[in-house]
């Protein structure tokens, strides 16, 4: 036999058995082309495959102990390709599984149709064998569900053997049809929770797949619609036998499934029983998959029992780290297939859906979601914005989700009644400890109850009533806000006589929230009587009131009331000497806040001088390379540089640069602003090649790290511009100057809505 | 050829994987002897009518031999890629004397707990198949090999396609081609004298 001939005896025979049996023959005849002797061999071909359905398919080795051979073949026809089974003609086989094999077959009555035909496997005949195929195939009877493949009919072949005749479910793999489609996460998301519907009607029927991998979810597009599907509950009512290596391999039909999909009690050596769990953890790896693009230990690269060792023992990284360690290529790729950017993806994954993912990995089953409908709820609440139950609980975390919630109902003002409940809750807990190391534990319960009470009927009640005025109206939020805000600091009066220390943590809330509306006068007045409490209740010597001297310096000296700034900072150092002693990081704070006082006053030689004692003291107490120790380095090349002392202002500047690079790397947002003031210093002094070269360096890296459109990349371009006028280099200053510009115009956009939340979150958490 | 030298199969195996060829030679009869072994202690172990499948005896081999902690998911599909080329020797071979035997040679009989069983039928089959095979492998060795490692190996179709780094489309599609033309080379009308 020649391999050319055989090639193309190959061809033929394969195209042939493509086709239902009644057209054979005439595509040999078609494709034969007169080459008799041809059609002859792939014919006698064809005929020997009907005959060989069994063959082969047994064990070559037989026991003989019953007194003579027992055969192994298969106990339904010979024919088989192009065969009939029932009303059922069998097209292909598309699938091959532990025990049975599925066929592609036609229905032509009743209804003229494609469907699946399941039927054990050539060579498996033993009574487990099909006691399990009919297991399965009552199982998926029992279910009526759109997630699930159903069964519409069932019967055995004269010889005896079992088959079940189920839904054709044309469709990918979830991940498959996910990536090809690029769905969004939030797509993903939603066509994730019709899964967990599936395998929770599965369950209601008492019935828990095992097997719940990606293969066995196919989706199809139904009108436009994409419907998930799962097939194949072959292991669904297996024996429960635990899951070790000899187990897993040495069953009857080779390995049962991939251990990819498989949970940590499946594969624990005291051999729990499987509980509705075992799904929950499976689907969590898809999710982990759906969104991350890859499972979170991956078995191909590893020895079978490292992995079942790292199932049992490590935890998973979360999938926004898992998409954060890959490199840039991977990462593009990963959220392109998502429809977004690296950066938003990670953004969109961190959080929430972190949480979810791994509450149904949870190795401890109590821990995990009980059922794919809680799954699938808690989802649901993050797509909704609301706070899920897999969160770690936490005051700013319930206050972001509440902010979010109502944004739609509260416009821009959700930011900064987020800031509100935020830092109630921290004053909360904060005046709940100072009571409690003074043993008044009930009332402290007392008092966090009454000011969270306040806070949710009096204030939020308001805030969400106040906007409502008319529904054309575009309203101004910040208005709204303030005037909630305005009555309830006007409600506050009376209304905690005998709690003073809850007055005190809800005024410096209210007037903290003041402040960072730029409301100074009332931010003051709320300040000052929260002063006043926190003095008379807890001394002036108390961090509270410590806080509040530092808050009004703060508010004076945004008010440019850098007179009265200086006062308060000063007697706030000086509590803070006595308090706390001279070297203490809070002091040096304070050192530092006073030093900018003198700064804006114009007061170089003292602000200088302050800074050098500043600057010596954390390199001391705090190291050459604290954050705090490198502010004090960039206070100081401030005020060098303010006085026009370039040179000195240099030295310090490229120091701490050396410094940040090294110890924070070079694409640190702090490093990246050291770069930026150095350029600007290179700049003053006329050396504008290194200015170039440091602004341009910067530039490059914000723009791939922060992204065109943040607001340092745009500070940079515009140093940058500035460089290049004062070089002479105007075609190339003016090409930044209008992509700087153009960038800004889309981020104003975009500012109002989310920078105000980040920054106000980040003011004071 | 029974005792284990100083390379244990792990390490053997370890190495033909990273491409010295060499270790195969020495691989090989370790591992006949264990299958040979484990083959008779399933004999006398089995309950009656219980059929033995070859798919058990290869990946007790494999479990016995190799150190799981070591070796990943790709080498034990190599791994079973040999068993089952030994699994088919070792069939065969007994086969062969088996049919040697019936041909009356006068050499001594087996003793029915000793050694694998096979019907004196099924020997003279396997011999059929065997020469079949080496006729397949001539102008095809691809489908040869799957047919050994699915029907001596008991591999199933994701095991064999891994352990030939196909597709398992692919192995689907030679399996039933490879039957078919086995089948027919074996249909009594074109019985190569045996």
């Amino acid at each position: 036999m020649e391999l050319e001939r055989w090639q193309k005896i190959e061809e033929l025979y394969q195209a042939a058995m493509a086709q239902p049996a009644e057209q054979r023959a005439d595509i040999l005849q078609r494709a034969c082309c007169g080459d008799t002797e041809l059609r002859a061999e792939v014919e006698s071909l064809l005929v020997a495959a009907r005959g060989a359905s069994s063959f082969l398919e047994g064990s070559p080795v037989y026991t003989t102990t019953e007194g003579g051979p027992r055969p192994t073949h298969a106990m339904f026809p010979d024919e088989i390709a192009g065969a009939v089974i029932g009303r059922y003609h069998l097209l292909q086989k598309i699938g091959e599984g532990g025990m049975g094999e599925v066929w592609l077959a036609e229905q032509k009555e009743p209804v003229r149709r494609r469907v699946a035909l399941k039927l054990v496997k050539a060579g498996m005949n033993s009574r487990e064998v099909v006691a399990r195929f009919e297991s399965e195939r009552q199982a998926l009877a029992l279910m009526d569900h759109p997630a699930i493949a159903k069964v519409f009919d069932a019967g055995s072949t004269p010889e005896g053997a079992p088959y079940f005749v189920m839904e054709y479910v044309a469709g990918v793999p979830i991940t498959n049809y996910c990536d090809n489609h690029r769905l969004s996460t939030r797509e993903r998301l939603d066509l994730f929770m019709r899964v967990c519907e599936g395998v929770q009607h599965a369950h209601q029927k008492a019935i828990i797949h095992r097997d719940l991998k990606p293969s066995n979810i196919l989706v199809i597009d139904v009108d436009g619609r994409a419907l998930p599907k799962i097939i194949d509950f072959g292991v669904a009512k297996a024996l429960t036998q635990k899951l070790t290596a000899d187990t897993m391999f040495t069953r009857v039909g080779s390995l049962l499934g991939t251990p990819q999909y498989m949970s940590p009690e499946q594969a624990d050596s005291s051999g729990e029983d499987i509980d509705t769990r075992t799904d929950v953890y499976s689907l969590g790896i898809i999710l982990y998959e759906l969104l991350a693009g890859a499972p979170p230990l991956d078995m191909r690269s590893i020895a079978f029992e490292e992995f079942l060792r790292r199932l049992r023992e490590e935890e998973p990284p979360k999938p926004s780290t898992k998409i954060r360690t890959q490199d840039a290529a991977a990462s593009t790729a990963l959220a392109h297939k998502r429809q977004t950017e690296p950066l938003a993806l990670a953004k969109e994954i961190r959080g929430d859906l972190d949480s979810i993912t791994l509450k149904a990995l949870e190795k401890d089953r109590s821990r995990r979601y009980g059922s794919p409908s809680d799954l699938a709820a808690d989802i649901g609440r993050h797509l909704n914005n609301e706070a899920v139950l897999a969160a770690p609980p936490s005051a700013a975390y319930h206050a972001r989700k509440f902010a979010r919630r109502y944004r739609v109902a509260l416009a821009t003002g959700g930011a900064f009644l987020l800031v509100l409940l935020a830092a109630a809750g921290i004053s909360i807990w904060q005046s709940i400890r100072a009571t409690k190391q003074r043993d008044r534990a009930d009332a402290a319960a007392a008092s966090a109850q009454a000011v969270n009470d306040f806070l949710q009927n009096d204030l939020l009640a308001q805030a969400s009533a106040s906007n409502q005025s008319g529904p054309g109206t575009k309203p101004d939020p910040d208005l709204k806000v303030r005037t909630a805000l305005d009555r309830a600091a006007a409600r506050i009066a009376g209304k905690f006589d005998r709690q003073p220390e809850v007055e005190a943590s809800i005024r410096e809330t209210i007037g903290q929230t003041y402040l960072d509306l730029g409301q100074y006068p009332e931010a003051r007045t709320q300040l000052e009587r929260a002063l006043d409490l926190e003095r008379q209740v807890l001394g002036a010597q108390s961090p509270k009131s410590l806080k509040t001297i530092s808050l009004l310096g703060r508010t004076a000296f945004l008010q440019g009331e850098y007179a009265q700034a200086e006062a308060l900072d000063d007697q706030a150092l000086q509590i803070k000497r006595r308090v706390l002693g001279p070297e203490h990081p809070d002091t040096l704070a304070s050192m530092n806040n006073l030093a900018n006082v003198y700064y804006m006053l114009g007061e170089y030689a003292r602000a200088e001088a302050l800074d050098t004692q500043t600057l010596e003291l954390r390199r001391r107490v705090l190291g050459p390379e604290h954050p705090d120790t490198l502010r004090s380095m960039n206070n100081l090349a401030i005020v060098y540089y303010a006085k026009g002392e370039y040179v000195q202002a240099e030295t310090l500047y490229s120091q701490t640069l050396e410094i940040k690079r090294r110890v924070l790397g070079p694409e640190h947002p702090e490093t990246l602003s050291s770069m930026s003031n150095l350029g600007i210093d290179y700049r003053m002094q006329g050396k504008y090649a290194q200015a170039e070269a440091i602004e341009s360096q910067a530039l490059e890296i914000q723009r791939r790290v922060l992204g065109p459109e943040h607001r340092l990349t745009l500070n940079s371009m515009t140093n940058l511009a500035e460089v290049y006028d004062q070089e002479g280099k105007y075609p190339q200053a003016e090409a930044l100057d209008s992509q700087a510009l153009e960038i800004q115009r889309h981020v104003l956009g975009l500012q109002h809505r989310d920078t105000l939340l980040s920054m106000s979150i980040l003011a004071n958490i | 050829m029974e005792s284990m030298g100083s390379e244990s199969v792990t390490e053997l195996l370890l190495r033909w994987r990273a491409g010295d060829k060499a270790c195969l030679d020495k691989l090989v009869p370790l591992v006949e002897g264990e299958l040979r072994r484990i083959a008779h202690h399933y004999m006398r172990m089995e309950r009656p009518g219980h059929t033995l499948q070859t798919t058990a005896l290869v990946n007790e081999v494999y479990l016995k031999l190799v150190n799981q902690a070591q070796v990943d998911w790709q080498s034990r599909a190599q791994f079973l890629g040999v068993a089952a080329r030994l699994m088919r020797h070792v069939l065969v071979d007994h086969a062969r004397e088996q049919c040697r035997e019936k041909r009356g040679g006068g050499a001594h009989l087996l003793p029915l707990d000793e050694g694998l069983a096979i019907s004196p039928a099924k020997s003279a089959e396997l011999v059929a198949l065997d020469d079949a095979l080496h006729d397949l492998a001539r102008f095809d060795p691809r489908k040869a090999q799957v047919v050994e490692l699915r029907y001596f190996g008991g591999l199933s179709v994701p095991e064999t396609a891994e352990a030939l780094s196909v597709h398992p489309n692919t192995v689907i599609s030679d399996w039933s081609l490879a039957k078919a033309w086995l089948k027919r080379e074996l249909s009594p009308r074109s019985a190569n004298g045996a």
